[in-house]
């Protein structure tokens, strides 16, 4: 592949690297404009109350406030996704602590936040509900008056006769898992500034994944057109999902800028970031797996029940991928899965990095292990015997043009038991072990019949430096220096001569955003095609200004070439100078909407929906200090079929950034709820690892050529974090011969679970 | 926040003529780690901050014949990364390696993390198995109190900063024959407080046990001192096993951690009480030899 390519498939500096470690790439809170106000919000106290009243007075005549809003002063609009069920600013009553009450906008933040604590509210607490199970239970207190029995959404799928498939099985297995509620704890709070234009329109900056969803959000939120709004995206200090979608700040933000006439800049506190921000969807998973004594597995059911929070966002999605993908890992004969997202009075919980999917990883990767052990089969050579390969069809419907899972799996194992620690030390006080988890992902999600695709344009400047615009973002994932490695490749002109362009909803090329894994794949397709009809334009014009025919021209390291003929040449720069804006009126610019060859799914959300399918496997060595409970990972041996790696390095990076977010979710990441309030919103009691928590890793990147792909790449972003805590809990269970179920895995629990005859330890 | 100056005396009795000069409005500042979060949060509200970090006498770490003198400057890295303090007092070093991250040990004082009197602070659990004493000088005049004396309940110490400092830390010499220990259990390697920390200083003569000081939080008000464990140890032969997981046992007993949603059961946190203990006076016991040299001078 290295003597192939010139910009591609090998290791690329991030082409933003020195801007942000330098400090000069200006992120939002960075950005200011003349008479811009600060917004602040009021947010409640409690998990559930009613709204008696509200007095702004002494708030509004603070000085240096100029507006403070209540949901008086908001349109009236529910907002959302598939249940539409907030509105910006709390209306009647509150649904969870955090919940948006009112809204400042001040000539400083420190009087912006003065004002919050002016605002008198009146609340009557209401009885709440805290447990999925409890808020299901009839005539329990309801989140939303107009949702019965609390329930947000249910799924029902069935594939093939699971009750037959079941009484032919050797053995029948059911266990119980449970995941909890984290969050995404990107670097950089979210936030907006907000600006209405002399013209009309709305200008939002934000540093959202997706800004056109953004677009269409805001303006739904605000009763407008989403032509009437452009959505321009500065640099992103991380998102992890968790940057997906609009916040109420958005619209917030919107409405105080129309009050006071004036840009306003709202940006969360992380503290605001632990109560109110969008956590991981957490459930509750029953399985049921049907199993052959060769290992064959043949069916699998599953009943999920999930915590949705007060409100819905993204959480029916999520939901949808946790009842169906991790069916698409093995070669399964029938599943039913019926699954049910129930509101609480939580914080509310929409996309993080696995989307759904890796809730269920964890069940079924745990439960894949505890099966095998049972029937005395080696877990790994089950999960080899099972897997999906390139070609099959999938339960769901899935085609798999490219799966390196077997491939992913073996190498995984193998790399993990390279280089062992003793299984045993300091006299058996010390245990190690080691586990083995795989997974399976999307590279796009066209959901239905809509649009999978993107779209990309590229141009060349009179100088011969080329500009990409996409409508993906760059949330610090490497889709810039992708793209310039598409671009620079496909048009053999050096990287460093691409600038691909911020993405401004008014200029850029429509994109859905970075989620799903899908922006190397489809956004890459889009701006690689665009750059072969700018190469052909670019021929076209040299071979007029060469005298010579096109289809004999070469390109490569800038400079335009006759292939038989070497000699004759002239620059990338010389042709483009020629071209622009001179009588050759050269356009030299394309502009390529792309749509995946991908059909869909039916009603019953049956079909092949994503341009390409991830697989990958990580085999893990942990410690366990059996008198303690203690745990460390040792080491994480990562391998990921990302079909092709168009930047090596961008891949190891992501292999680094999943492993250590999924060890924290195994281990120690968690938010703590008391009745409805958290008790560790920030840094310091929530724990993240840090970077003397790390495991070494080994990164392995296995290639699997896929058809669709540029290059033959897939994604590789969210299924790095998917394998982790299985295979964690699979490492434990090695190490010392318990099963861990409900995360995350903290001393306590597994010092419990390794002495359960010391019922009260400290005595 | 509402801070009008901020001065930067030379010398302690020009620190203590400004904290006189504003009556009550002005406050010590050194490190800042901690302060500068009160501030925020509105728990001080000075008019004036007294930054006592450019006071030389302040900045000296010294070696007397008998005692080791930490100035109310010095930082968690200071201390330690001193090899000194590593050699003689190892217990000291751990602790104050313990606390924070890299930024914070080169800005936090040792003096600051006993002004805070928060019971699990790593140091000054440390400082309290070692039995520091501490010089506190006001317009009053000059007076001396052990470490341990300082705390007045959770986050609340008698020493006034508005009025008082602590100029510095004292601790005798552990003589020929002693060891120390420091270990943690906490949730994270670093930057994270200790669900359960424990210092140990044990003396000896003749393979037996002479004088034990154990100083366990957060599991009181304060650092804690499990005086029957201590008791039980005198005497002990240095390397009996079976009587270091008995004193750990009554340590634990002795122990009264609170249940904790974040840091785990209090019966979980005792547990760990004993496992701490043990393997802290097995560490200071093994550690016995090398500390014989006795001070550097």
């Amino acid at each position: 592949m290295q003597t192939k390519h010139s910009a591609v498939g090998r290791d690329a500096d991030f082409i933003d690297a020195a801007e942000k470690v330098t400090g000069r790439a200006r992120y939002l809170d960075d950005l200011s404009f003349p008479g811009m106000l600060h917004g602040k919000i009021l947010r409640s106290p409690y998990p559930h109350a009613r709204i008696k009243g509200i007095d702004i007075s002494r708030a509004a005549s603070l000085a240096g406030v100029k507006a403070v809003i209540t949901s008086a002063d908001c349109p009236g609009i529910r907002f959302g996704l598939d249940n539409p069920d907030v509105y910006m600013l709390a209306v009647d009553k509150v649904r969870y602590a955090g919940d948006e009450v009112a809204a400042v906008a001040a000539v400083s933040e420190e009087a912006a936040e003065e004002a919050l604590s002016l605002i008198d509210v009146e609340y009557e607490p209401l009885p709440a509900v805290y447990h999925p199970a409890e808020a299901m239970v009839p005539g329990a207190p309801l989140v939303h008056e107009d949702k019965p029995g609390n329930i947000a959404k249910i799924y029902e799928i069935v594939r093939g006769n699971v009750d037959e498939d079941f009484a032919s099985c050797d053995c029948v297995f059911e266990e119980e898992f449970g995941t909890s509620l984290v969050q995404p704890c990107y670097l950089e709070p979210f936030g907006v500034i907000a600006d209405w234009e002399p013209n009309g329109r709305l200008t939002i900056w934000t540093g959202i994944q997706s800004a056109f969803h953004a677009r269409a959000e805001i303006a739904k939120a605000l009763g407008i057109d989403p032509s009437s709004v452009t959505v321009k995206v500065p640099y992103i200090g991380g998102g992890f999902g968790g940057k997906i979608w609009i916040r109420n700040f958005h619209p917030i933000a919107a409405v105080l800028a129309r009050k006071t006439g004036r840009p306003v800049k709202i940006v969360l506190s992380r503290e605001e970031e632990f109560i109110a921000s969008r956590a991981r969807v957490a459930a509750g998973i029953k399985l049921k797996l049907g199993m052959m004594r060769d290992g064959t597995m043949v069916c699998k059911e599953a009943e999920i029940i999930a915590d949705n929070g007060a409100y819905s966002w993204a959480a029916p999605k999520i939901l949808l991928n946790m009842s169906m993908r991790t069916d698409c890992l093995y070669r399964f004969r029938s599943s039913r899965t019926v699954s049910r997202l129930v509101y609480t009075n939580h914080v509310p919980t929409s996309g993080f990095r696995g989307y759904g999917n890796a809730q269920m990883h964890f069940a079924l990767e745990s439960m894949v292990d505890i099966c095998a052990r049972k029937m005395g089969l080696d877990p790994v050579e089950v999960r080899l015997k099972n897997a999906v390969r390139s070609g099959d069809t999938t339960l769901h419907g899935w085609k798999l043009r490219s799966c390196g899972l077997s491939e992913c799996i073996d190498k995984a194992a193998a790399a993990i038991k390279e280089g062992r620690l003793p299984g045993e030390e300091a006299g058996g006080r010390i245990r190690r072990g080691v586990g083995v988890a795989c997974m399976t992902h999307v590279s796009g999600n066209r959901g239905g019949d809509n649009f999978d695709g993107s779209s990309a344009m590229v141009r060349f400047q009179e100088d011969g430096r080329l500009l990409v615009y996409s409508g993906e973002s760059d949330m610090g994932q490497g889709a810039r220096t992708v793209f310039a490695q598409i671009a620079a490749e496909a048009l053999g002109i050096p990287l460093s001569d691409v600038i691909v362009m911020p993405v401004d909803t008014d200029v850029s090329p429509f994109g859905y955003g970075s989620y799903s894994s899908r922006v190397t794949t489809v956004g890459g397709k889009a701006v690689l095609l665009a750059a072969r009809q700018v190469r052909d334009q670019l021929l076209k014009l040299a071979g007029k200004l060469m005298n010579e025919s096109p289809d004999r021209l070469e390109i490569r390291d800038g400079v335009i070439f006759d292939r038989l003929d070497p000699g004759r040449r002239m620059t990338v720069a010389e042709a483009c100078r020629a071209g622009i804006r001179t009588r050759q009126a050269a356009e030299l610019t394309a502009y390529v909407t792309y749509d995946p060859p991908t059909e869909g799914t039916d009603s019953d959300y049956y079909g092949d929906y994503s341009s390409a399918y991830n697989y990958g496997a990580h085999g893990v060595e942990v410690e366990v200090d059996t008198e303690t409970g203690q745990v460390r990972v040792l080491r994480v041996a990562a391998a990921h079929d990302v079909g092709f790696a168009i930047n090596p390095k961008g891949v190891r990076g992501q292999i680094s950034g999943g492993v250590a977010q999924g060890t924290g979710w195994a281990l120690c990441e968690n938010l703590v709820l008391k009745e409805g309030v958290l008790q560790n919103p920030s840094l310091s009691s929530y724990i993240l690892m840090t970077i003397k928590d790390m495991p070494s890793i080994k990164p392995i990147i296995v290639e699997t050529d896929d058809p669709v792909g540029p290059y033959g790449a897939k994604g590789v972003g969210e299924p790095t974090l998917i394998p982790v805590p299985p295979a964690i809990a699979n490492a434990i269970e090695d190490a010392v011969g318990v099963r861990l179920r409900d995360l995350p895995f903290t001393p306590e629990k597994i010092f419990r679970a390794v002495n359960p005859q010391l019922k009260e330890a400290g005595k | 926040m509402n801070v009008q100056a901020y001065l930067t005396p030379r010398t302690a009795e020009e620190a203590l003529e400004q904290l006189g000069r504003y009556g009550g409005e002005a406050r010590l500042i050194a490190g800042g780690t901690d302060l500068m979060i009160w501030l925020k949060r509105k728990k001080y509200t000075p008019r004036v901050l007294i930054d006592i970090t450019g006071i030389d006498q302040f900045r000296r770490l010294e070696f007397t014949g008998e005692s080791l003198v930490i100035g109310a400057a010095l930082t968690h890295a200071e201390v330690a990364l001193d090899g000194g303090i590593r050699s003689l007092v190892p217990v000291l070093a751990e602790a104050c390696a313990s606390v924070g991250s890299p930024q914070i040990r080169n800005i936090a004082t040792v003096v600051g993390n006993v002004v805070s009197a928060q019971p699990a602070a790593d140091a000054a659990v440390a400082l309290v198995a070692l039995g520091a004493g501490t010089e506190i000088l006001s317009r009053d005049g000059r007076r001396t109190l052990p470490v341990e004396e300082l705390y007045a309940g959770v986050g609340r110490s008698i020493i006034d900063s508005t009025r008082e400092i602590v100029s510095r830390i004292v601790v005798k010499a552990p003589g020929p024959g002693s060891g120390s220990a420091f270990m943690r259990i906490a949730p994270r390697q670093a930057l994270a407080l200790p669900v359960i920390n424990v210092a140990v200083v044990i003396s000896t003569a003749g393979g037996l046990i002479t004088g034990a000081r154990i100083a366990i939080g957060p599991v009181a008000d304060r650092p804690f001192r499990p005086e029957g464990a201590e008791k039980f140890l005198a005497g002990v032969p240095v390397g009996d096993p079976g009587a270091f997981a008995e004193a750990a046992g009554m340590a634990g007993r002795e122990s009264s951690p609170r249940d904790s949603l974040l840091r785990g059961s209090a019966d979980y946190r005792r547990h760990l009480v004993k496992v701490l203990v043990r393997r802290a006076l097995e560490e200071a016991a093994g550690r016995v030899d090398a500390c014989k040299e006795g001070m550097p001078q």
